[in-house]
């Protein structure tokens, strides 16, 4: 009996000895952030990691409804849906349609993909506040010029949003009010004002692909334009412009053909490499967020089976984003140049060049040159298809001539805006505006080169809206005084406590 | 009870008339189905006079007389008596006992008799499924018992199935635990071969299940593999060969109608080509199965031991071997009386297996939704030189030509006019079905159990679980469409490798003393389960590739792409457990268990967890008051109330912001070729574990002289704080990560379950045994955190429905269907009158309401065993009745698709049409996010239709065989629904229970067995 009560005395005192420990041991693969962050090396990782949200927004895939880049401009009237019919991602063509649903894939995805980007930069500079590493300043800097670039984004399309200023953990916190677009442009500002200060001259990058202080002065200019503040937007736009690290390439194709990517016209650019490999059936493609190839690219290309595309050394895509006819008459318009080649081709243009078209869905008599699919922008060891490596321009010098443009108008100046437009004219091959346009006539002219120059590029619809320029091809379509901003979308509605059906934008 | 005092008279009146009767010596063998069985105990009723048998069988008993009654029993064995008429030999054999009430019934750490468990659980026996076709464990189970819903996920060879216990009860991995021979099994034991289980215990309620505390929530299935019995060496083989057949009888739309249906739709280049394929005939290719199972077992006083070995060959209904299985398995079980206070015991077993998979469940890519969706003019085949140009151009890529071809040269055709990601399913289910899995599971438990004192023992019991292999697959370069194609070779291969290491420490003490009979049961666990695994990928340039097939391991070129990922986890948990019973008199019964666990994959303040349970019993016809006259032999009521725990469905670490270095997909974070981080989730430090709460009474009876067997269980199961792995259903989008795993709600399950069995053998030898079992199950949400009032969780997808097709909400059943409710179709246009339900006016996403349920209101099993001399008869039927199936099949995006007939029969066809149930053919997109894709999906299905023969003994016995039965089944060959799809058994588990994306029906088999025993 002794010898029982023993036993099961020392199996008692195991057992309480090991059960905390068994289950106390560090879990695999955690690292407590505070460790993290004690390396600058994982700062920079840190900051890679933000700049790669900013490619998750623009080019990450349309099944989470990411692709900003597409999403912002299928409103405009420089371009068509595409695609194989109609209903082929019918989402878009709601959109496109002005057929809205607060509970749209797309408008709902550049929502959560945008705000990912803000509570990221939150969260990167609430880490950096803590350090003092050498890039401490430059760090924070960036992460707060990405933090405003998306906020400048979300309250251009859809006003009133909650205003996510500090990174926040618990689940109350989540759910915060909307805040004026006033009280978001005055947040955007500081973040400006913070950040251009600490931010590398664009011939001092780091990395090609960061941005620069002249990315962060172009931002600041826009967005005092887009609240009419043009005297105070000019001395940023003229930093820019007076920068000789910043200028047009001179040759307009090479702007989208990626042979120029982070050149002197890129200020805000977002990345994509070829050199992934994705294969059909293998690593297809990320379709949770992390695609690195610019799948875009194929999707906008000409469809598949519709086109022969003869010597023009563009290849087949999946058929989206097509030139409206507005768009092709306005450069036709304009007589053959070098950015009309480099942006469109027409029908008889395709036919000269040895090619056919058959009846592709949406189609108005051109393809797009612009950003076009080519064998050589992506890898010749794997699926041509998936591994496009073409970068997008989010923001250019262009715009920023452009945006100064405005400014000089509005401020009466109409010598500089023509000095400034034709800067852009000249490199696309157009004649120069003669010095007799001026006031009204000259802002029309600045409207109708914005049209072409910066064609399906996204800024399009957001600038008639600015404007309050009506465009009969979008009454056509069905657009209404209410689509100038989109829903809030319904899950956010949904799921945050500070929001509800009353705060959604009018109309929806 | 008439018949027993019958027996009492004869035996009274043989007394009398025994005087002047001679006593005489009987002889003879006793045997069981599978030879001679020793140590059965031969008596005679009344008396002392008794013997048992030996090694061969045999027994010889003297002094009996004409009119005495003998009585033949053994443990596990059904009693047989037999009324002694004179003769010199007499020979018996013995069935096993099903259900009787002295069977001992394996429960957590221990066995008990069946007449005074408390608990809630259903036992099936080996006898009932050794010559059913079903795979694995768990279609075992299904129609055999009240209170198990298994529902197979698919009609793949290999393929698994979901369990229920007691409904859904959890947002996480509602699967019960399995406990093999006293192993906490990895999830899923499919590859467990049915032929090596001698028994399967489902433990349903809380009181049973309680002692395997935070496991328990879902249920304890406890399988206990064979061992040998004392006796000569038993050589048992058994096969079965036989082959599969598609027998659903969905139909979709003829190329005739698929013209006339076009035309209507507005797509007018659709035009009659004179072919017309019926796809799921082209799809589904009849299938051979064989298996083959050899053991060799038997025992001494001191030592058991059960050995054996299996093979299962088993082609696919689609692809055939392209997704067929291949299963190899030996086992070896052993146990030693080493000391006469030590035994030891190891039970192992080794399957390897392979499994060729083809894509389904998938409403964009896989075989079956495309059969479903292909358009029926295109040929299954090109007929020679019919190749069309643009095929033969698309072909042409890296300057060589590459088309779908069979085995014979032929090419596959290609969508005439069906577009988009949808393939020749024949020629998906061929070359580009190139994917092979290959696993190598061991389960080994080793024990030692050491009898301390009399009535005191200590068991200490160690098992390993593992299971490692790889997945390759290779895909060729094609063309079919832009969605659809690829211009490399491509490679992926996956290793993987989870082990679960579990040791179990547990003493017992049993007393009795007098009346009064108790068990004390103390005991502690730990177990840790690691998975690591990478997965590799490759494309080669068709110009670059040379090899018959690629591995990822062999060449080293540089101009080829090839990524690398891979990740390891590791959880750990201890447990210290304990339960006393007492009975008085097997008549009052009480047991009550504790349970304490400690799991680190919760947060550091929440990582333990007790659990507590009690059950009653009340055995009422011990009561004197019963008297031995009552028609009720045997009356026993039950009650009990108990927690469990569960911790499924989350990862662990949600109470940190992780670093994480890959994206949800698993590969690597990074921008213009640099690494970077970012950040898992937000942080829930307050995640706790998931409690369930169940009430149970029951009530077993035997009437009829024990030969009507009635087991009734109502149950009411509460489980709080479930754990809802994705944080992402309550974090606003302006988040931008999600929350972590939380606990957000209560569900209650609430049902009745009922068995019956009524067996018997009559005087002539006819053998009759009818079993019946039914289940209801009311599932409701109770109470839903964090989400706003009237709000619901989003749940599975289908194609462009950013609302989902599930939703999860308070005062709703779990999961239930959500979509526009529909009133008819405007007999003006043939669109479909969508119901306004907020009243705004307008129809819009806010619109979507309940419009279904996954769950049944009831199903039902009942099996029929019938026996004539050397013939018996089996049949097995199994149903549900009042769930729904939501068809996800659809392609809303892609206008030139198939579909049910229904759609065209029962279309609106023009303007004035009044009977039209389904939109005009413009207008069918408008059905696929409405109650019109929403299906009854109730059916009863005939599972197994068997006769089998068993050679006499004395033909046999010529052969030096102890038995030799061959038998013809039919095996899930009839099903009587409603439903239009593939096949009503509809299950994608998690969120999408009831969501048929189109998956591999359950197939018909018709199947040669027979079994031998040496």
């Amino acid at each position: 009996m002794k010898k029982v009560i023993f036993f099961i005395f020392c199996v008692a005192i195991f057992i309480t000895a090991c059960e905390d420990e068994f289950t106390e041991q560090q879990r695999i693969g955690v690292q407590p952030i505070e460790e993290f962050f004690a390396s600058e090396e994982n700062a920079d990782k840190a900051l890679v990691g933000l700049y790669d949200t900013m490619q998750e927004t623009y080019i990450g895939l349309w099944d989470l409804g990411q692709g900003a880049f597409l999403t912002r401009q299928i409103f405009g009237d420089d371009m068509n849906k595409g695609g194989g019919d109609a209903a082929d991602q019918s989402q878009y063509f709601d959109l496109h349609n002005f057929n809205i649903d607060p509970n749209n894939l797309y408008t709902t995805g550049m929502w959560r993909a945008m705000y990912k980007s803000v509570n990221f930069a939150n969260f990167v500079i609430n880490e950096m506040e803590k350090t003092d590493f050498a890039n401490k300043e430059e760090v924070i800097a960036e992460a707060k010029f990405i933090k405003a670039w998306n906020l400048f984004e979300l309250t251009k399309m859809y006003g009133d949003i909650p205003l996510k200023s500090e990174f926040t953990t618990t689940i109350e916190g989540f759910s915060i009010a909307k805040s004026s677009q006033a009280e978001v442009y005055a947040q955007i500002e500081q973040d400006l004002m913070d950040a251009i200060p600490n931010m590398a001259d664009k011939s001092n990058l780091e990395q090609a692909f960061r941005f620069s202080k002249g990315a962060a002065q172009a931002l600041m200019g826009k967005v005092l334009v887009y609240q009419g503040r043009h005297a105070e937007a000019l001395p940023f736009l003229q930093d820019v412009i007076n920068n000789p690290a910043h200028d047009l390439e001179p040759n307009v194709a090479d702007v989208w053909n990626g042979t120029r990517e982070y050149g002197q016209e890129s200020l805000v650019e977002v990345g994509a490499v070829s050199s992934i490999g994705y294969a059909w059936g293998g690593r297809e493609a990320d379709w949770a967020g992390g695609q690195e190839s610019n799948l875009y690219i194929q999707l906008m290309g000409p469809r598949e089976g519709e086109f022969n595309l003869g010597n023009t050394g563009i290849i087949e895509g999946w058929g989206f984003n097509l030139p409206s006819r507005k768009l092709i008459d306005a450069f036709e318009a304009g007589g053959d140049n070098a950015r009309k080649s480099a942006s469109i081709l027409t029908t008889a243009e395709l036919q000269a060049a040895g090619g056919s078209v058959g009846s592709p869905y949406d189609y108005e008599g051109a393809i797009r040159v612009k950003y076009a699919p080519r064998a050589d922008n992506s890898n010749p060891a794997a699926t041509t298809q998936l591994n496009y490596g073409n970068n997008f321009h989010l923001m250019r010098y262009a715009e920023v001539l452009f945006l100064a443009a405005e400014a000089y108008i509005e401020l009466g100046q109409d010598g500089n805006a023509r000095t400034e437009l034709n800067k852009i004219r000249t490199r696309a091959g157009a004649t120069p505006i003669a010095a007799t346009v001026s006031g009204q006539a000259l802002f029309d002219t600045m409207v109708d080169d914005k049209f072409l120059e910066l064609s399906q590029e996204g800024q399009r619809y957001w600038d008639l809206v600015r404007w309050g320029i009506e465009s009969p091809e979008l009454v056509a379509r069905g657009k209404e005084p209410r689509h100038n901003l989109m829903p809030i979308p319904r899950e956010e509605i949904e799921k945050n406590d500070q929001i509800n059906q009353e705060d959604q934008n009018p109309g929806y | 009870m008439i018949k027993q005092h019958v027996k009492k008279l004869i035996f009274i009146l043989t007394m009398v008339i025994g005087v002047t009767s001679l006593a005489q010596t009987i002889s003879g063998t006793v045997r069981d189905s599978d030879g001679p069985l020793l140590g059965v105990t031969v008596s005679v009723q009344g008396s002392t006079n008794g013997t048992t048998t030996d090694l061969d069988g045999k027994y010889e008993l003297s002094n009996v007389s004409t009119g005495d009654v003998i009585v033949f029993s053994s443990v596990g064995y059904a009693t047989k008596d037999v009324v002694y008429s004179g003769q010199e030999t007499l020979d018996m054999v013995m069935t096993v006992s099903v259900d009787e009430l002295d069977r001992i019934v394996v429960v957590g750490y221990g066995a008990k008799k069946k007449s005074v468990v408390t608990g809630a659980i259903s036992s099936v026996n080996n006898k009932e499924f050794e010559s059913a076709t079903n795979q694995n464990v768990q279609t075992v189970l299904q129609g055999r018992t009240a209170g198990v819903t298994v529902v197979s996920g698919s009609g793949s060879p290999g393929s698994g199935a979901s369990v229920r216990i007691r409904g859904i009860g959890t947002n996480g991995n509602s699967e019960p635990i399995y406990i093999v021979d006293g192993a906490k099994v990895r999830d899923g034991i499919g590859y467990l071969p049915p032929s090596d289980i001698e028994s399967i215990e489902v433990l349903k309620d809380a009181a049973s299940t309680a002692i395997y505390g935070a496991d328990g929530a879902n249920g304890v299935i406890v399988v206990t593999t064979k061992k040998g019995k004392q006796g000569k060496p038993r050589v048992s083989y058994n096969t079965q060969i036989g082959y599969e057949t598609y027998r659903g009888d969905a139909e979709l739309l003829n190329a005739d109608q698929f013209v006339q249906y076009m035309q209507e739709a507005g797509e007018t280049q659709v035009v009659d080509n004179g072919i017309d394929t019926d796809w799921l005939d082209a799809t589904f290719q009849d299938a051979f199965y064989q298996r083959h199972d050899l053991s060799v077992s038997g025992a001494t006083d001191k030592i058991n031991y059960y050995l054996s070995g299996g093979r299962l060959d088993q082609e696919g209904l689609v692809g055939g071997e392209n997704s067929g299985y291949e299963r190899n398995n030996v086992r070896l079980n052993i146990s030693a009386q080493a000391t006469d206070w030590l035994e030891v015991g190891i039970n192992t077993t080794y399957v390897n297996s392979f499994n060729n998979t083809i894509a389904e469940n998938d409403s964009f890519r896989g075989v079956v939704q495309n059969a479903i969706a292909i358009d029926p003019l295109t040929p299954v085949l090109y007929d020679e030189g019919a190749v069309p140009q643009e095929v033969l151009d698309n072909g042409m890529i890296d300057g060589d030509l590459y088309l779908l071809r069979n085995d014979n040269g032929d090419v596959y055709g290609y969508p005439t006019y069906s577009t988009g990601e949808i393939l020749n399913p024949v020629a998906y289910a061929d070359p580009l079905s190139n994917r092979e899995q290959r696993d190598d599971n061991l389960l080994l438990t080793a024990y030692g159990k050491f009898k301390l004192l009399d009535g005191l023992d200590f068991t200490t019991r160690y098992s390993y679980d593992r299971q490692s292999g790889n997945v390759k697959q290779l895909l060729q370069p094609y063309f079919v469409s832009p969605e659809s194609n690829s211009d490399a070779f491509a490679l992926s291969e996956i290793w993987f490798g989870n082990n679960r290491y579990f040791w179990e420490n547990f003493a017992s003490y049993s007393k009795t003393y007098g009346k009064h009979s108790g068990q004390i049961l103390v005991g502690y666990s730990a177990e840790r389960t690691v998975g690591e695994g990478v997965n590799l990928s490759a494309a080669v340039a068709p110009s670059d590739y040379t090899e018959p097939f690629f591995s990822f391991f062999t060449g080293d070129r540089a101009d080829e792409t090839r990524t690398t990922t891979g990740g390891r986890g590791q959880n750990s948990q201890t447990s210290i457990f304990g339960r006393v019973s007492y009975n008085y008199d097997e008549k009052y019964l009480f047991e009550g268990t504790f349970r304490r666990d400690r799991a680190d994959i919760f947060p550091p303040d929440n990582r333990a967890a007790n659990f507590y349970s009690g059950a009653l019993g009340w055995v009422m016809s011990k009561e004197n008051f019963w008297g031995d006259d009552n028609p009720i032999n045997f009356a026993k009521l039950r009650a009990s109330f108990g927690q469990n725990g569960f911790k499924g469905g989350i990862g662990g670490n949600s109470d940190i912001i992780g670093i994480v270095t890959n994206t949800n997909s698993g590969f690597g974070i990074s921008y213009d070729g640099l690494p970077g981080i970012s950040i898992s989730n937000f942080p829930n430090t307050n995640l706790r574990w998931e409690t369930t709460e169940q009430l149970d009474i029951g009530l077993d009876l035997r009437l009829l002289n024990n030969k009507l067997r009635i087991t009734a269980d109502y149950f009411i199961k509460d489980t709080k704080d479930i754990i809802i792995g994705n944080g992402s259903l309550i974090t606003p989008p302006s988040a931008g990560f999600p929350f972590a795993s939380f606990n957000g709600g209560t569900i209650r399950n609430k049902g009745f379950e009922l068995e019956l069995g009524y067996g018997d053998t009559t005087d002539s030898g006819f053998r009759y045994d009818f079993n019946v079992n039914f289940s209801t199950i009311d599932n409701e949400v109770t109470d839903i955190a964090f989400v706003p009032e009237g709000t619901s969780l989003v749940g599975a997808g289908a194609p462009l429905n950013q609302d989902g097709v599930t939703r999860f909400e308070e005062g709703q059943p779990v999961w239930y269907f959500y979509g526009f409710r529909t009133d008819g179709i405007n007999p003006d246009d043939g669109t479909v009158n969508f119901v306004d339900m907020n009243g705004d006016g307008m129809i819009s996403s806010a619109d979507k309401t309940r419009i279904g349920k996954p769950l049944p209101d009831f199903s039902y099993g009942a099996n029929i065993a019938l026996g004539y001399k050397g013939f018996d008869f089996n049949l097995l039927l199994q149903g549900t009745e009042g769930n729904d199936i939501f068809e996800t099949f659809y392609r809303p995006d892609r206008p030139i698709t198939n579909k049910p007939v229904d759609f065209f029969n029962n279309r609106w066809t023009g303007p004035g049409d009044t009977d039209a149930t389904l939109p005009g053919a413009a207008n069918v997109a408008q059905a696929y996010q409405s109650d019109l894709v929403v299906q009854d999906g109730s059916y009863m299905r005939i599972k197994q239709l068997q006769l089998g023969y068993s050679l006499p003994n004395d033909l046999i016995s010529k052969l030096s065989l102890n038995n030799l039965r061959i038998y013809a089944s039919m095996d899930d060959y009839f099903t009587f629904t409603k439903y239009r799809g593939i096949d009503p058994e509809v299950n994608s588990g998690g969120n999408a229970i009831g969501v048929d994306r189109g998956t591999n029906p359950i197939t018909g088999k018709i199947i040669f067995g027979l079994q031998a025993r040496f």
